[in-house]
């Protein structure tokens, strides 16, 4: 509910009130607010879609609510805006959509945003508790692969298992950098992580992956990096290097199955040994983030 | 006698003193509005920076300030802005406009200028504030440039007719 709170404060005045109306009359927490110019509001609670047909948004909702979510100075936001999104107070994110800017052929912000995607923060404390047994395997921290399709909370059980890793949770407490290259970790709002990451834990907000991960174990001295949604050659590359540094790595990416180490070309690259010694297939066979599998590869 | 002349000279002085306030007024409009215009400079240069927010710019700009008015100004906006409520900066410069501006020393048509600023497209990018900034700078320098033009003679005309209307009320009375 407090969630929800904050996150209204990011709408125009007159669309308050019916998301505030709606949010006690819908089943599930709301997830997403979508605002699409000339087109209805629409709230998504769980995986369900709860269409308002009779509140149009229309160009003056959506420049109002531009206003809120970039703190009236967007152009303090310009390399978020230009990646897409906006990271709010409160941990939320705003996806944010409109017209390119240019300037010498390079892309360097949107304007005239007409299409917003409100997203609310869903920090679920003690979510890894199921696995971090499995992390810690007789009381070793291996490098861990997460393998998980969209939406059925990778970045979410990454979260907790840097927190638990950084409190030292059931076990010894090690030192985490994070390289949160899309802020949808830490969600860091004016540098500040806005989820709990623990008392140990170095953020590296917006860094690209493998440029963060460098500048953490030359300067922050870390004995895990934590890094979300491999996808590039390079990316696996950093990887492989900091664990041939004795740092240990826990990742995800995007999979349904072990089967992506296989398949995925940024891994058949690396040869058949990848480095990754467990590896967690999250699904949503029993609801969103159900531990699907695990496969220790020692 | 000697009553009769003190109280013509107390109504002369303070006809005269009346005809300097009216100057110095229309002094204190044209030192306002160019205050004003200095600090819509300095966001212009803030935003051209893009390193802080409105809040963070208008906060700095209060502190900076060596004007009471521009203060109590920022402040207010800063106060409205942190405060998240659903309205739009245009609606609170309006505000901030109606409660420090109008009715001291600037009359309506210089709060209006001033209001312009409160509607600077928040929507669009730095370069887009930025231009729509200077155009309203420019009003307000055109209407600076008028304002002084004109000081010269105005403020003789207050000084002399303030004179004036005080040796022709002690005539009137005599």
């Amino acid at each position: 509910m407090e969630k929800l709170k904050e996150i209204i404060t990011f709408l125009p005045e007159r669309l308050r009130g019916i998301v505030s109306d709606k949010s006690k009359r819908i089943d599930g927490e709301i997830t997403e607010i979508r605002l699409r110019v000339n087109c209805p509001l629409i709230i998504k609670a769980g995986c369900r879609e709860n269409v308002l047909s009779d509140t149009i948004i229309t160009i003056h909702d959506i420049r109002q609510c531009v206003q809120f979510i970039s703190d009236y100075s967007l152009f303090a936001r310009q390399e978020d805006v230009k990646n897409g999104f906006i990271t709010l107070r409160g941990g939320h994110r705003a996806g944010i959509a409109g017209q390119v800017v240019m300037d010498k052929g390079n892309i360097v912000s949107q304007k005239n945003i007409s299409f917003i995607n409100l997203r609310v923060a869903h920090e679920l404390i003690g979510c890894a508790d199921k696995v971090m047994d499995f992390v810690l395997k007789d009381n070793k921290l291996k490098n861990t692969l997460i393998i998980s399709p969209p939406g059925c909370g990778k970045t979410t059980i990454l979260r907790d298992i840097i927190r638990q890793l950084s409190m030292g949770t059931g076990g010894k407490p090690y030192s985490v950098g994070v390289v949160d290259e899309r802020s949808e970790i830490a969600a860091c709002y004016e540098g500040v992580p806005q989820n709990d990451m623990g008392i140990r834990t170095d953020v590296l907000d917006q860094w690209t992956k493998p440029e963060g991960m460098m500048v953490l174990l030359r300067s922050m001295a870390p004995d895990v990096i934590a890094v979300d949604e491999l996808g590039s050659l390079e990316d696996m590359r950093a990887v492989r290097h900091m664990m041939s540094c004795g740092c240990a790595v826990i990742a995800t990416i995007h999979g349904d199955s072990p089967q992506v180490l296989k398949e995925n070309e940024i891994f058949s690259e690396l040869g058949r040994d990848n480095g990754f010694k467990r590896l967690i297939v999250l699904g949503k066979s029993k609801g969103i983030g159900t531990v699907e599998e695990v496969v220790d590869c020692c | 006698m000697l009553l009769k002349c003190l109280a013509a000279v107390l109504i002369i002085g303070g006809s005269t003193v009346y005809g300097f306030m009216l100057n110095s007024i229309y002094l204190q409009r044209i030192e306002r509005l160019m205050v004003f215009r200095d600090t819509f400079s300095l966001i212009c240069g803030y935003i051209s920076y893009g390193n802080s927010g409105m809040v963070e710019l208008f906060r700095s700009i209060s502190r900076n300030t060596a004007y009471d008015y521009v203060k109590e100004f920022y402040n207010y906006m800063t106060t409205q802005l942190s405060k998240c409520d659903g309205r739009d900066m245009s609606q609170m410069w309006r505000q901030a406009v109606a409660m420090h501006c109008e009715g001291n020393f600037l009359n309506s048509g210089d709060c209006r200028l001033l209001e312009e600023i409160g509607d600077i497209p928040l929507y669009l990018d730095g370069e887009a504030q930025i231009k729509y900034i200077n155009g309203v700078i420019l009003k307000l320098n055109t209407r600076i440039e008028q304002l002084q033009s004109n000081q010269e003679q105005k403020g003789r005309i207050y000084k002399s007719i303030g004179f004036a209307a005080g040796v022709f009320l002690v005539l009137v009375l005599i």
